[in-house]
């Protein structure tokens, strides 16, 4: 008999999966360091120096990757662009599993016709283009990250609440949640204790696979104009003022997308790892 | 260990009896019709008693044992009348609040599948100790200790090794096992179990009876069996009620019954169990189905099924009456004269052909 077996399992973590992690926390961690790593104020400029070349293009030059039309180095204000794209779809991400999860859970437990509304809303929520939402808040709250994080939580609850809505109805006939009752548990705690800690696993991975698709939104919206505004940075920012000098200095739009391409990639492939670990139907499998 | 934390807001009361549910009707609600899924049911149950309930799919045992737990889908039925006494209260005049805390602890309860009657998120050990940190003030250590016990008593080998382990690791019996360890973690009076046994394997299902018999013995723990299987009906219980569409068709000590089963639905249930002595071709079925849920009828229930109708049958639904030895059935043909009953028991002991 293996010992192993009888003991709680372990979590293999595949060497790939690893070097993914490891390195979106290395871009993750020196983004949200950049003011001690670099500290610069972010709106000083010194046309002096302005489009220097990169270092793969001058090798005596001791800015990595150039600068840019204001004379700033690339490489730190890459650190604080990712800092700002990074902090704001996350927090946005947490607000909208917050509101979806809310919704999701009040229309599957109530039913009736507070699921009808809810349902509702997020057909409506669906039909209208995300980037639509964006301009629209953009103009009534002014274009500030705030406006990004409302945006990004008010277009992004829809998927969470329909996850948690389909998951909460397989779940109500579950026998366990009977039996629970039946333990003498109350209602809110089997919300909390049973039916969130079972929802929890998918609700994760769908987290991780829209933080990308958030990452996406935010540049979108500040590559328009409608986000983050200079001197306050971001991927978005830095693709669309390096966009001008795409024939002649073409690093400085390609690095920051390299970037958002980088982060969105790590975070789908982690995102499509977890999902298949976490998978009850594989776990239970196993 | 082994004392008794439940708090007893009185004694039983002075009859002797721990439960008394008198007049249960449950409706269930479709498209706008009263479905009578329980219709008129008493119960006694006396401490450290096995009932039975018995009877085929879709006849309302269950049914009776959900409402008695407040466990019904409050949508789609409703207890329409009756009363259950327990220790001197309406169950059903508790509030949710208050019934959170008579569940579990005084009355509890095991399901038909234990893999699905278990979460799978949590370890069996989480699940116990959270039964029991429900009901009691206790460390959390202290609770695990006592989760290892209770795996202990329901013949789990090695409890230290399984106490970490999830439903899903486990066999069915296992399972069964740690949803009975559950359900006695605070010590219940009443243990009702619904078919606990359909889902395992024969073996498994002589196990998990003896295993129920031994706690009856053990923690004087009554206990209500849902089964539609007789054997398991005959091996455990003392006392048996056969149930059919919502109504208690007959009763009373198993020897009873089961020597002088009364009622055409409880012979033919009687002949239906195979048998490895005879050697039948065909294995008996009673005819017909389990009728669908309709409006109150005023003809008994089995009528359409029955070997043995007679023209009465058909017209006044007949009423549960008090045979010797206690045994009550619900038959024209127990109720009628003896000369009479005699008579057509001869003319037809169930149409077997």
């Amino acid at each position: 008999m293996r010992k192993n077996k009888l003991t709680r399992k372990r979590w293999p973590v595949p060497p790939t999966i690893l070097f993914l992690m490891i390195t979106f926390a290395a871009i993750v961690g020196a983004a949200l360091l950049a003011p001690v790593l670099a500290p610069i104020d972010l709106a000083a400029n010194d046309l002096t120096t302005r489009l220097l070349l990169p270092t793969f293009r001058d090798p005596a030059s001791p800015h990595l990757l150039g600068t840019d039309n204001l004379g700033r180095d690339v490489v730190v204000r890459l650190l604080y662009a990712t800092r700002t794209t990074i902090s704001i779809s996350f927090t946005g991400m947490l607000i909208a599993t917050a509101i979806g999860t809310a919704l999701g859970v009040l229309a599957g437990l109530c039913g009736g016709a507070v699921d009808v509304i809810i349902s509702f809303l997020t057909d409506v929520r669906l039909s209208v283009p995300t980037t639509f939402i964006g301009i629209i808040f953009a103009c009534v709250m002014g274009a500030t990250p705030t406006t990004t994080i409302v945006v990004i939580a008010i277009t992004g609850w829809s998927s969470f609440c329909r996850l948690v809505r389909s998951q909460i109805f397989q779940l109500r006939g579950a026998k366990f949640i009977e039996a629970s009752r039946a333990m003498g548990a109350s209602g809110l705690r089997i919300v909390f204790e049973h039916i969130l800690v079972n929802i929890a696993s998918p609700l994760i991975v769908q987290a991780t696979m829209e933080l990308s698709g958030f990452i996406l939104l935010e540049s979108t919206l500040s590559f328009l104009g409608l986000g983050i505004q200079p001197p306050g940075t971001s991927l978005g920012v830095m693709v669309s003022t390096g966009r001008d000098y795409m024939l002649t200095h073409w690093w400085l739009a390609i690095a920051p997308s390299a970037v958002i391409i980088v982060l969105i990639l790590q975070i789908s492939l982690v995102g499509d790892w977890l999902r298949d670990k976490l998978d009850p139907k594989l776990k239970n499998a196993s | 260990m082994k004392k008794q934390n439940t708090v007893q807001p009185e004694a039983p009361a002075k009859d002797g009896k721990l439960l008394t549910v008198t007049g249960l009707k449950t409706y269930y609600y479709s498209g706008g019709r009263a479905l009578p899924a329980v219709d008129g049911v008493d119960l006694e149950l006396r401490p450290g008693e096995i009932v039975g309930i018995v009877g085929e799919s879709g006849c309302g045992k269950s049914t009776v044992v959900r409402t008695l737990m407040g466990l019904l889908d409050p949508v789609a039925a409703r207890r329409e009348a009756g009363q259950a006494f327990f220790h001197g209260r309406d169950l059903f005049s508790l509030k949710e609040k208050e019934l959170c805390r008579v569940r579990g602890r005084q009355i509890s309860m095991i399901f038909q599948n234990p893999l699905s009657a278990l979460d799978p998120v949590y370890t069996v050990g989480d699940q116990i100790m959270e039964m029991i940190l429900l009901h009691e003030k206790l460390p959390r250590r202290q609770a695990r200790q006592r989760a290892v016990e209770l795996l202990r008593e329901v013949n789990i080998p090695s409890p230290e090794l399984r106490v970490d382990q999830y439903p899903h690791e486990l066999s069915g019996g296992m399972q069964q096992r740690v949803m009975i360890a559950i359900a006695l973690a605070c010590r219940p009076e009443i243990l009702i179990a619904d078919e606990p046994t359909t889902a395992l394997d024969v073996t498994i299902q002589a196990q998990i009876l003896e295993l129920l018999r031994q706690l009856r013995d053990r923690l004087g723990i009554a206990v209500i069996l849902i089964t539609h299987n007789m054997g398991v009906v005959a091996a455990l219980c003392d006392r048996m009620m056969v149930m059919y569409g919502g109504v208690v068709v007959e009763e009373g000590s198993c020897r009873r019954v089961f020597a002088a089963p009364r009622h055409p639905y409880t012979r033919g249930l009687l002949a239906a169990i195979p048998s490895a002595a005879e050697d039948k071709e065909v294995l008996y079925t009673i005819p017909g189905q389990v009728p669908a849920l309709e409006a109150p009828v005023q003809r008994c229930r089995f009528f359409g099924r029955c070997g043995c109708r007679i023209d009465r049958c058909g017209e006044k639904e007949p009423p549960l009456v008090q045979l010797e030895e206690g045994q009550r059935c619900r038959c024209w043909l127990a109720a009628g004269e003896e000369d009479q009953t005699a008579e057509r028991e001869e003319a037809g002991t169930v149409a077997d052909a």
